[in-house]
């Protein structure tokens, strides 16, 4: 077996709150992820799971603990994984295209190559016809499917999807997950899936931990 | 245009009732003249108006246009950090509590009768709602908006450029309206204080000639350019937020 692509180390953290009282989300958390893995956290609300996926993607400090990516430990993990939010978070004032290429605006590629990546993004997929549409015509679902490309786009070899269906219907729902599976065959891509859904995380996962 | 019909038949109903109250003889014409009469007065003194419409309208749009770069400005300058923002806002505050009129003389004593101190009272009418509404809207992004940009590793310009600013359009836009309607206000305060021309200077000279009918016909323009301003504002802001 090949080596480790995360490895997270005795994971903590604490918030202090108003009261100077503090509040522990998550206490020694241990994980080793494999290239090409799909591995689902799934666990009850409040238990920590968004606060995990904020501190390995580097939005959040942890109190304790290491994560070593590709065998390095990284104290700097901002750009470092593609982080989908359970709401799509699509701008409104710009088009399905230009949505797609925002991560792509930050690593400062040059704009014909980023819309040559997304058109070619959206062509695999057959959603070409929307490069040009705004986000408020889309329906919930293909919203979720542009931002899950948009995260594709920006970095497609770490995914971190947090509870991207659960706002969707149990149909759409369905159809999404068949379509996920069906994207990251193609990408080869490592990824952390959160969700409440013992079923979904049997339908997509290698491995499923409880937090 | 459609949505704006309901205001526009109550508009003409008091312009008809204000007629007929004033033809019926309830007060002297001479202290308030009829709506047909001042639009009258408008239409022959025009060519003497029309030089102090122009002078307003350019000390209004050059107050304004100034007043959009600094309170832009200013609202990105709250935004950048927290210490800018707790040692700035207080001083807008207080700012906006000195009465501008009182101003108005210093200035005029500092900068002559020229444009400039004009231009100066329109810029104090209209900074302080377009930097607190620009701020405010920079302040609102969506904190998962905030979220993904930090997982994206973007940086604090590229996070304002690309997210944060166009997110704030429509609060920005909202100031940049209520200060387009200070704006001719603001230019006729400094007109009343002193200057050698200006719709400000204008009512002055007919309030003294007891043309009360010029009086109303100067009020009229003032309220026709603010309206053009906002109006500028909202094909502006209609063509730069798409949806």
């Amino acid at each position: 077996m090949s080596a480790p692509k995360l490895i997270i180390k005795n994971l903590s953290k604490n918030y202090l709150l108003s009261n100077k009282k503090t509040v522990t989300a998550l206490k020694n958390f241990n994980l080793k992820v494999f290239p090409g893995e799909f591995v689902s956290i799934i666990g009850p609300s409040g238990c920590g799971k968004t606060t995990l996926f904020n501190i390995i993607a580097g939005v959040e400090e942890q109190t304790f603990g290491t994560i070593s990516l590709d065998g390095n430990i990284e104290n700097s993990r901002q750009g470092k994984f593609g982080y989908m939010f359970q709401n799509p978070l699509l701008l409104p004032w710009r088009t399905i295209k230009e949505n797609l290429i925002l991560g792509l605006d930050i690593k400062k590629v040059s704009k014909e190559i980023a819309f040559k990546k997304a058109f070619s993004l959206l062509k695999e997929f057959n959603l070409e016809k929307y490069e040009d549409q705004y986000p408020s015509v889309l329906s919930g679902g293909m919203k979720q499917k542009v931002s899950l490309l948009r995260t594709l786009l920006f970095n497609d070899s770490f995914l971190l999807l947090d509870e991207p269906f659960g706002a969707l219907d149990q149909i759409t729902r369905q159809s999404l997950q068949l379509w996920l599976k069906q994207v990251l065959k193609k990408f080869m891509t490592t990824t952390l899936f959160i969700t409440h859904d013992i079923r979904e995380a049997k339908l997509l996962s290698d491995r499923i931990i409880k937090l | 245009m459609k949505k704006y019909q309901s205001s526009f038949i109550l508009i003409i109903i008091l312009l008809l009732f204000w007629e007929i109250y004033v033809r019926a003889e309830f007060i002297n014409m001479r202290i308030l003249p009829p709506p047909s009469h001042i639009f009258e007065a408008l239409y022959s003194h025009w060519n003497s108006l029309f030089p102090h419409v122009f002078q307003t309208l350019l000390e209004a749009m050059m107050g304004f246009l100034i007043a959009v770069i600094l309170g832009f400005a200013l609202a990105v300058l709250l935004d950048i950090s927290p210490k800018i923002n707790k040692t700035i806002y207080p001083l807008l505050i207080i700012s906006q509590t000195v009465p501008i009129i009182a101003l108005a003389p210093l200035l005029l004593l500092w900068f002559g009768f020229g444009i400039l101190p004009k231009i100066i009272i329109v810029v104090l009418y209209c900074f302080f709602p377009i930097a607190i509404a620009g701020a405010d809207g920079l302040f609102q992004t969506k904190k998962q908006f905030m979220k993904l940009l930090k997982s994206m590793n973007a940086s604090y310009w590229q996070g304002l450029l690309l997210v944060r600013l166009p997110s704030s359009l429509p609060s920005f836009f909202s100031g940049l309206k209520i200060a387009a309607t200070y704006s001719v206000a603001g230019a006729i305060v400094g007109e009343f204080v002193g200057a050698y021309q200006g719709l400000g200077v204008y009512m002055q000279q007919a309030a003294n000639s007891y043309s009360i009918d010029l009086v109303f016909a100067s009020i009229f323009l003032t309220i026709i350019l603010s309206f053009l301003i906002l109006f500028g504002v909202t094909i502006v802001e209609k063509r730069i937020i798409r949806s």
